[in-house]
C-alpha cells in the first residue's frame, strides 16, 4: 500500500503503524512511552500526527504509534497545530519531570525552556509512561504496576513495599525514559525497589551475571537449566575458544 | 410460576392466566421503593400499609414499585385504580398518614374516595391536585419507558409478564429471524442513550458481521449493558435498573439474538446496591423460568447473563475501559480501532449499549419500528429520560419525546425556578457537557441540536442553574471533578486538566488576569484534540461553553474583581443592611468574631477581617445581609 507523509509517497506493509512508516523514511517523531519490543501504549501523545482519508475532510489527530497504515492515507507530522500540541505536552511533562535530560532536550527543541505551567511540588520525574510496568510484565515478573488514578498515580510495588515478585533484572530501569527508577550495582550486589539481590559471578570470568531469582524465572519460562544463565558474554567467548581449542587440539586453552 | 416455561405458547398461556386473574378495578396501593423514597423510609411505610390493610380486612394489593421519578416529594404513594397521588407520605407522621389514607381513600369505593388534603400535591399557585396524571410534573411527560416503574413490582417476574413483558422476546424467537430483529432496530432510528448517540442498529450490525474466535467450537460474541452511570446529578439508569430490571434483560436477550451473542454482562457500579440486588434477582428468576440459559423458551436459543460490579470510576463508562474492568484489568481506555464490535471482551466481538438503550429495544420489537420512529425528531427518535435537578421547583426523572424544548422541561415539567429566582443556565450532558443560556431555552432537545449548541446530550443529566450560580465556579467544579476522574494514562488529560484546574482556581480566587484566559483558551484545544478517549476530549467543554455564553462573568472576575452571582468568596463582600433588627445571632455565630453591634441595633461586619464563610448570611432570619459582588 502507498500512503503519503508530508506529501511524500511511501510504501507500507499491512499491519505497520504510521510511526514505523515515518521512522523508516527518516521522519523524526518524538516518543516517550514507546518501545519496539513492547505493545504500543499511546499515552505520551508526542507522536501524534494529522491524518485524512479524503483530501477534503478535516484532519484528525491520532497517535502514530497506534494508527495502522492505510492505503491512500494523507499524513502530516509537523503542522503548526502538531508542533503546538507537542510543545504544550512537553511543557506539561516538565511539571512532573524537570530532572529528565531527555524531556528537557525535547522541550528545548520545541521552544520550551522551563515549564510555563505550575510545577509539581515534589516532582518524581516519573511521567507515568508505564514502560517499566509493561517491561516487567513482558519479563514475566509482574512485580510493579500503576497504583492510584490520574495525576495521583504512581508506579508501585504491591502494597507499596512488597518486592517479593521482583527478580532484580533491571528491565524497568533500562527502559525508563527519564531515568527515575533507582538501580544500584555494587560488586555482586544489586539494589532496586528497596530490595538487594546478589548477582551470581560468572563461572568463567568472575564478573557479575544475573540474579538467581532472574535466572529461576527465565528457567521457568524457557525450560532451560539455570546454570546456563550464569556466564557473561566475555565468559561465553572464552568458553567457546576453549572448546574449539580442545576440539582442534592446539594451543593451551585459556590463552590470553 | 417458578418452574421453567417450556415454550412460547406456555409463556402466552401464563400471561393470559395472570391477566385473567388480575382485577383492574381492584384497589392497589403503589408505594415507590426507589432509592430516593427508600431513603425517606418507604420500606417502613409499605410495611405500615400492609399491616393497616390486614387489620382492616381490606382487599387491597399493597405493592412496592420502582422509582416514580418525582423524588424530591417522596415517599410517593399512588392509589389505584383512580391513581390518586399522595406525596411526602409518612415523612412527619407515618401512622397518621397511613391510617387516614386507608380510612378515607382506600376503604371507599372507586369514585367515592375522600382525599387527605395535607398529603396532596399543590401547584406553585396553590392549587391542590388529586390524580397523578394531573400533576404538572407528570402531565407534561411522555412516559414510555418509565411507565413500568410506577406500575410493576420490580422483584416480580409475573408482574412484568402480566404487563406485556417478554412478549417482544416471544415475538422475535417465534416469528422473526435475527436479521429481521436487527432490521427492526435499524429502521427504528434508535440511537445510543449513553452519550454519543451512535445509531444502535448500525453498532449491532458491526458486531453481528464481525469474525469471532470460536469457543467450544462455536463463535463467541458478547453483549454488554453499560450501567456505569457516573455523571454528577444523574440517576436515569439507576432508576430503570431498580424499577424495571426485566426490561433491561429482555433488551439484552433481543440484542443477543439479533447479534448472535452467547453471553452478556451488566457492568453496574457498586454504589447502586438496590439496582444490583434487583438485577441479580431478575437474572435468577429469568434463569429459573427458562428465559436465560440454554434452549430459551424451547426455541434452541441460548444466552446467559452475568453481573460485574464496578468500583465507581467515572472513566469505566468509556467502553474500552469498561471492557478492561470486566476482564479484571485496570479500567483504562485504549485506542480504537479495533472497536469492541471487532475485538472487545477477551478479544471477542462485543456490543456495548447503555441501560436506557437496551430498555427501549423490547418496546421497538413489540410495537414496531414505525411506531418508535413516529416519536421524536428527524434525527433522534423515541423518548429520552432526563434527570432534572438543580434550582427548579420540581426535580426528578423526566421522560419526554426527543425534540421537547428546554423551556418545556424546565418550566412546564420542572415548574420553573425555585424561590422565584431568575433562570441563568441549564447544564446538559454531564461533566463533559456544556451550559446553555436563557437564549437557548427554546432549543428542541435532541442529539444534534445540543451538540450544535456546544453542549451534548450525554446520558441525560440536566442541571438547572439560577442567577445565584457563578458560571466560572461551575466550570471550575467540573474541571475539578474530571481531574479526580482522569485515569492518568495520557498526558493531555492527566496533566493538562491539572493545569486547567490551576487556571480556574486563579479565576475564582481572584488572581485571574487576561493572561489566565489566554492560557485556558490555548490549553483547552490541546486537551480536546490530543487526549486518548472521550473523557479527555470532552473535558474542556464546561470551560469552553461557559466562555462562549458567559464570557462577561469571566471578565467580571478579572477586570472588576467581582463575582456577579455572589459565589466566589474572594470576590464578594457581606454587608449588613438596615433590615437588621439587632438580634445578634450573626455576631454570636461568626467564627471570626468580626461582627459587632448592640442588641436591637444595626450590626456591622469588619469587612477587612471577614473570611466570607457565609455563616452570618445563612443564620440571619431577617434576610438582612446582602452579598455584594466585589471586595
Amino acid at each position: 500500500m502507498i500512503l503519503t507523509i508530508n506529501g511524500r509517497p511511501l510504501a507500507a506493509r499491512p499491519g505497520e503503524t504510521l510511526l514505523q512508516v515515518a521512522r523508516r523514511a527518516g521522519i523524526d517523531l518524538p516518543t516517550l512511552c514507546h518501545h519496539e519490543g513492547l505493545e504500543a501504549w499511546g499515552g505520551c501523545r508526542l507522536c501524534v500526527v494529522e491524518m485524512r482519508r479524503h483530501p477534503d475532510e478535516a484532519p484528525k489527530v491520532v497517535p502514530s504509534c497506534l494508527q495502522a497504515a492505510e492505503d491512500g492515507l494523507r499524513v502530516e507530522t509537523h503542522t503548526e497545530n502538531l508542533l503546538r500540541i507537542r510543545a504544550t505536552l512537553l511543557d506539561l511533562l516538565l511539571t512532573r519531570a524537570p530532572g529528565s535530560e531527555l524531556i528537557r532536550r525535547l522541550a528545548l527543541e520545541h521552544g520550551v525552556g522551563d515549564t510555563t505551567f505550575v510545577p509539581q511540588a515534589e516532582p518524581s520525574n516519573c511521567i507515568l509512561c508505564t514502560l517499566c510496568t509493561r517491561a516487567c510484565a513482558a519479563v514475566g515478573a509482574f512485580a510493579i504496576s500503576t497504583a492510584g488514578r490520574g495525576a495521583e498515580g504512581e508506579i508501585s510495588l504491591p502494597f507499596v513495599d512488597d518486592a517479593d515478585a521482583c527478580v532484580g533484572c533491571g528491565s524497568c530501569a533500562a527502559v525508563c525514559p527519564t531515568g527515575c527508577i533507582e538501580l544500584k550495582d555494587e560488586g555482586l550486589a544489586r539494589t532496586i525497589w528497596g530490595r538487594t539481590f546478589q548477582r551470581v559471578p560468572c563461572e568463567v570470568s568472575g564478573e557479575p551475571t544475573i540474579t538467581r531469582e532472574h535466572a529461576a524465572l527465565l528457567s521457568k519460562r524457557t525450560g532451560l537449566p539455570t546454570d546456563g544463565f550464569f556466564v557473561t558474554d566475555e565468559g561465553r567467548r572464552r568458553q567457546t575458544a576453549d572448546t574449539i581449542a580442545a576440539l582442534v587440539g592446539v594451543g593451551e586453552g585459556r590463552a590470553a | 410460576m417458578s418452574e421453567r416455561i417450556p415454550n412460547l405458547a406456555a409463556l402466552e398461556a401464563w400471561r393470559a392466566s395472570l391477566q385473567a386473574a388480575h382485577d383492574a378495578n381492584r384497589k392497589a396501593i403503589a408505594i415507590c421503593a426507589g432509592t430516593g423514597c427508600k431513603a425517606y423510609g418507604s420500606d417502613k411505610l409499605a410495611e405500615a400499609f400492609r399491616k393497616g390493610v390486614a387489620e382492616r380486612g381490606l382487599d387491597v394489593d399493597v405493592r412496592a414499585t420502582g422509582c416514580h421519578g418525582f423524588c424530591e416529594r417522596g415517599p410517593l404513594v399512588v392509589i389505584y385504580p383512580s391513581m390518586i397521588f399522595y406525596q411526602e407520605v409518612g415523612r412527619k407522621n407515618l401512622a397518621k398518614d397511613v391510617a387516614e389514607i386507608l380510612d378515607q381513600t382506600v376503604a371507599a369505593a372507586p369514585g367515592a374516595e375522600q382525599i387527605v388534603p395535607r398529603l396532596q400535591y399543590k401547584t406553585p399557585a396553590g392549587e391542590a391536585v388529586v390524580h397523578e396524571r394531573d400533576v404538572p410534573f407528570y402531565k407534561h411527560q411522555n412516559r414510555l419507558i418509565l411507565s413500568f416503574n410506577g406500575k410493576i413490582d420490580p422483584e416480580s417476574l409475573a408482574d412484568y409478564v402480566r404487563n406485556g413483558g417478554y412478549r417482544a422476546l416471544g415475538k422475535a424467537l417465534g416469528s422473526m429471524t435475527p436479521e429481521q430483529v436487527l432490521a427492526e432496530v435499524e429502521a427504528s432510528g434508535l440511537r445510543g442513550r449513553g452519550g454519543a448517540g451512535f445509531p444502535t442498529g448500525r453498532k449491532w450490525r458491526f458486531t453481528r458481521t464481525a469474525d469471532a474466535p470460536r469457543v467450544d467450537g462455536r463463535p463467541m460474541k458478547y453483549v454488554v449493558c453499560n450501567a456505569d452511570e457516573g455523571d454528577p446529578g444523574a440517576f436515569m439508569d439507576r432508576s430503570v435498573l431498580e424499577g424495571n430490571p426485566h426490561g433491561v434483560l429482555e433488551g439484552l436477550l433481543l440484542g443477543a439474538y439479533a447479534i448472535g451473542a452467547r453471553e452478556g454482562y451488566v457492568y453496574v457500579r457498586n454504589e447502586y446496591p438496590l439496582a444490583v440486588q434487583r438485577l441479580t434477582k431478575a437474572i435468577a428468576d429469568a434463569r429459573a423460568a427458562g428465559l436465560l440459559g440454554d434452549d430459551i423458551l424451547g426455541t434452541g436459543f441460548a444466552f446467559d447473563l452475568h453481573v460485574t460490579r464496578g468500583a465507581g470510576a467515572f472513566v469505566c463508562g468509556e467502553e474500552t475501559a469498561l471492557i478492561g474492568s470486566v476482564e479484571g484489568n485496570k479500567g483504562q481506555p485504549r485506542f480504537r480501532p479495533p472497536y469492541p464490535a471487532v475485538s472487545g471482551l477477551w478479544g471477542c466481538p462485543t456490543n456495548i449499549n447503555n441501560v436506557e438503550t437496551w430498555v427501549n429495544v423490547p418496546l421497538i420489537v413489540d410495537r414496531g419500528a414505525a411506531w418508535f420512529a413516529g416519536i421524536g425528531t428527524a434525527g433522534s427518535k423515541g423518548t429520552k429520560i432526563f434527570s432534572l435537578v438543580g434550582k427548579v421547583n420540581h426535580t426528578g426523572l423526566v421522560e419526554v419525546p426527543m425534540g421537547a424544548s428546554l423551556r418545556h422541561i424546565v418550566e412546564h415539567i420542572g415548574g420553573g425556578i425555585k424561590d422565584g429566582r431568575a433562570f441563568k443556565a441549564v447544564q446538559t450532558g454531564g461533566p463533559s457537557g456544556g451550559c446553555l443560556p436563557e437564549s437557548m431555552l427554546d432549543l428542541e432537545v435532541d442529539f444534534d441540536t445540543l451538540t450544535a449548541a456546544g453542549s451534548m446530550m450525554g446520558s441525560g443529566g440536566m442541571i438547572v442553574m439560577d442567577d445565584r450560580t457563578c458560571m466560572v465556579d461551575v466550570a471550575r467544579y467540573f474541571i475539578d471533578f474530571l481531574i479526580q476522574e482522569s485515569c492518568g494514562k495520557c498526558t493531555p488529560c492527566r496533566d493538562g486538566l491539572i493545569q486547567m484546574g490551576h487556571l480556574m482556581h486563579d479565576l475564582v480566587e481572584g488572581r485571574g488576569t487576561h493572561a489566565t484566559l489566554d492560557r485556558l483558551e490555548a490549553l483547552a484545544p490541546v486537551v480536546r484534540d490530543a487526549s486518548l478517549c472521550a473523557l479527555g476530549q470532552t473535558a474542556p467543554n464546561p470551560v469552553l461553553s461557559t466562555l462562549k455564553y458567559f464570557r462577561h462573568e469571566y471578565l467580571a472576575h478579572i477586570d472588576d474583581k467581582q463575582c456577579p452571582a455572589g459565589v466566589c468568596k474572594a470576590l464578594i463582600t457581606y454587608r449588613i443592611t438596615d433590615r437588621c433588627t439587632g438580634c445578634t445571632i450573626c455576631a454570636v455565630q461568626c467564627p471570626e468574631k468580626v461582627i459587632t453591634g448592640e442588641k436591637k441595633a444595626l450590626h456591622l461586619i469588619d469587612e477587612a477581617r471577614c473570611t466570607r464563610c457565609g455563616v452570618c448570611h445563612s443564620v440571619c432570619t431577617f434576610d438582612a445581609i446582602d452579598i455584594l459582588p466585589g471586595r
